[in-house]
């Protein structure tokens, strides 16, 4: 955390998302937090 | 019905869109992976996986993409849409042919793809999914990378995935988005060209470009 993605991080992400059969219309962000704050 | 799944992925020839479609192999899904290069991407040889060279802003690559899906693997059941192009300058400093380059690869390359995808998925009755790559920047934009003129196309990816997720809700059709922040991977082909590909969508290093 408090680092820059890899690929595999973004990619486990759009896994979860292709199979998670009740979650739509949801923006998940995989970034270590940058999101909510500056580190 | 695991090893039966087939999932489109476009801008899969590195970065992001190279490690979902290797993710998805991993977990026994058919892939149609597509970028304009994809067949010289090192990817070994899988009779789970067909590639589809071509410009995915183009109706023809999606066609294609979509016709690869259905005739070698029998449907389509997810889409990827990771295909995205990025450049990051001032706002006074962006031509309209680079804004339409946007539009051209970050929306159209997710209208003519998604509305294939939708139809099949509709006329299958088993629903399915489609996630979009945005970026966090949409939300949380940064002044040391400016990139106010591709954030009103990934905005809008942000915005019909909400739209969309709600239309096809009853067909468990789902939409979903993933929002990266800066990532690892440089592009050095985009970089060269002066267009970097989208830092958020392939994982392009903004540090070597001295944002941070």
């Amino acid at each position: 955390m408090g680092t820059i993605s890899d690929a595999k991080d973004i990619a486990e992400a759009v896994v979860y998302l292709t199979e998670a059969r009740h979650v739509t219309g949801e923006v998940l962000h995989v970034d270590g937090g940058a999101h909510v704050g500056k580190w | 019905m695991a090893g039966k799944r087939t999932a489109i992925v476009t801008g899969a020839s590195q970065g992001i869109g190279a490690a979902v479609v290797q993710a998805f192999l991993d977990r026994g899904y058919n892939v149609v992976a597509t970028s304009r290069g994809i067949s010289k991407a090192n990817f070994a040889p899988s009779p789970h996986l067909a590639l589809v060279d071509g410009d995915i802003g183009q109706a023809a690559t999606a066609d294609n993409v979509a016709q690869t899906a259905i005739g070698k693997f029998g449907s389509i059941n997810h889409v990827v849409n990771n295909a995205g192009i990025f450049a990051a300058k001032s706002f006074t400093d962006y031509s309209i042919d680079e804004f339409r380059r946007f539009v051209s690869t970050n929306l159209e390359g997710f209208i003519f793809i998604t509305q294939l995808a939708v139809k099949q998925m509709l006329s299958q009755g088993t629903g399915g999914s489609v996630t979009s790559i945005t970026t966090s920047f949409v939300d949380h934009p940064n002044a040391g990378v400016p990139a106010s003129i591709p954030m009103i196309t990934k905005g809008g990816l942000d915005a019909v995935t909400r739209s969309l997720a709600i239309e096809y809700a009853k067909n468990n059709i789902r939409f979903n988005a993933v929002a990266p922040g800066q990532s690892r991977h440089s592009s050095p082909q985009e970089q060269s060209e002066g267009v970097s590909k989208d830092p958020f969508a392939d994982g392009y290093d903004l540090r070597r470009e001295g944002y941070r």
